[in-house]
């Protein structure tokens, strides 16, 4: 159905998630990152309140192993989940319910786990995995998109292609990064393409982004981008006018 | 920038925000959602905090009305947001920061708000406003996308077209139904492709979605499902092998 990786990069405390699979908008459920506080990946037959749960428990203080066994007990549906816990400081825990259509299973790492279920083998997480390991100090978003595309070279979902996301919480308690490809014949290449255009934007709006503690930053330099945007479409305005007058005049 | 309408359903009590944009991946940087809670659309030069700190006051019993005066006053970037709140009651509020780029403003109505900014004219949100009116009795994700359609329809954002989403928290936590055209030449056509798959492949199932009280509901059809998924899937590879 599903293959996911959800990681702390050690360096910047940054948390996030991507996910491919054969189902309609399968990178959606926002509710399951939070700053300070870990991410969570709830998939197979999913159960959403599993991700929602856990992260609460993780806030209340309780480690990742806990909070899985937690949520496992409270879900009667068990043997058709899967989840993977990544909190703040790193630790992470993983299950694998046992009806879960094969290939399925996770492989754990420092700081990240990749996870899989109706997958052509266990080959996909482990590329999935090596990928991870081998792009240390590209940027969470970077890495997360390579471990994605691993696991599609090493085949993927049984079931085909349909959808995939990345995410990445850093140091605001919105996501820095939130792409979604929701229904498309190659997801992971599409959402490579809109990855590659995210970093464009990135580069150019980062010292201007609201924080917590001061909603203008670099106020000056936003208002000069405003400024530029107007006096730009003023003039297409213009321009546009001009040539309809003159089309007037010639008819 | 942006059109957008932030609603609740009178019927079903859904909230929801749809929104469209010559921006990458919009549907992440607009829509801030809670079940019990609000809906708000945050916007123009977005200040994510409005949406995040907006629903905290929400929940915490703040009208629509007041919520906006205090984040408006809380961001001294005010002259450059947009915001649009519907609460759980259906009230609706709204503000357009004076140093929004034209044509820039909103429209209230009855358990909802149309709010846009570097649109095309000043035509767009008020055809907004009139095909959410008319649709009354359709499901939300079915009025929130006639409402997108209507705004593209009347000139849409002066800048041209990238990205468009629908965001609806229906009975549960999470969302009911979440769709993203993130980057594409025409994305609110996009997005009405994509919510044609959502009612075929996504509503069918919303029978057997976890609920809070329950988390298996009608388990035998989930496990006859996994089962018939599992052997058809054998069958096509042994095909395949053969």
């Amino acid at each position: 159905m599903t293959f996911s990786i959800v990681a702390r990069d050690p360096q910047t405390g940054w948390l996030g998630m991507a996910t491919s699979s054969k189902a309609l908008a399968a990178g959606a459920t926002p509710e399951c990152i939070k700053l300070g506080v870990g991410a969570i990946a709830s998939q197979a037959f999913a159960n959403p309140y599993l991700a929602i749960d856990g992260l609460r428990l993780l806030e209340d203080g309780l480690p990742a192993e806990r909070v899985i066994e937690r949520v496992i007990e409270s879900d009667a549906g068990r043997d058709l989940r899967q989840v993977g816990i990544v909190d703040h400081e790193g630790r992470i825990a993983a299950y694998t319910g046992e009806r879960c259509i094969p290939w399925a299973g996770h492989v754990l790492g420092g700081g990240y786990i990749c996870l899989g279920n109706i997958l052509v083998g266990e080959d996909v997480v482990k590329a999935m995995a090596t990928a991870y390991e081998r792009s240390s100090g590209e940027p969470l978003y970077e890495r997360l998109m390579r471990a994605l595309e691993a696991g599609q070279e090493a085949g993927g979902d049984r079931r085909g292609r349909q959808a995939a996301g990345v995410r990445v919480l850093a140091e605001e308690e919105y996501l820095l990064c939130d792409l979604r490809v929701d229904d498309h014949p190659d997801p992971i290449a599409e959402l490579r393409r809109i990855l590659e255009l995210f970093k464009e934007r990135t580069a150019q709006s980062s010292r201007t982004r609201p924080r917590r503690d001061n909603f203008t930053p670099d106020w000056e330099a936003l208002v000069r981008r405003r400024d530029t945007t107007e006096r730009e479409l003023d003039d297409i305005r213009e321009a546009l006018a001009h040539e309809g007058a003159g089309e007037e005049a010639r008819a | 920038m942006t059109f957008s309408i932030a609603a609740r359903d009178p019927q079903t009590g859904w909230l929801g925000v749809a929104t469209s944009s010559k921006a990458l991946s919009v549907g992440g940087l607009v829509p801030y959602v809670e079940l019990g809670v609000g809906a708000i659309a945050s916007q123009s030069f977005v200040n994510p905090y409005l949406g995040l700190d907006g629903l905290r006051l929400l929940a915490d019993g703040m009208p629509a009305e007041r919520a906006i005066e205090r984040l408006i006053q809380g961001d001294p970037g005010r002259d450059v947001r947009q915001l649009g709140i519907v609460d759980k009651e259906g009230r609706a509020a709204a503000y357009t920061g004076a140093k929004c780029i034209a044509w820039a403003g909103h429209q209230l109505g009855g358990g909802y708000i149309c709010l846009g900014n570097m649109l095309a004219n000043e035509n767009v949100v008020p055809a907004m406003a009139t095909a959410f009116e008319r649709s009354g009795g359709d499901a939300l994700y079915e009025r929130l996308m006639l409402t997108l359609e209507a705004g593209e329809e009347a000139g849409g954002d002066r800048r041209g077209r990238q990205g468009a989403a629908i965001y609806i928290i229906g009975d549960e936590e999470y969302a009911v139904c979440d769709l993203r055209v993130d980057d594409h030449p025409d994305p609110v056509a996009e997005l009405r492709r994509i919510l044609g798959v959502y009612v075929r492949e996504a509503v069918p199932f919303q029978a057997v979605s976890p609920k809070r009280d329950d988390f298996t509901p009608n388990w035998e059809m989930v496990m006859r499902v996994r089962d018939a998924m599992e052997d058809s899937l054998s069958e096509k590879e042994a095909v395949k092998e053969s």
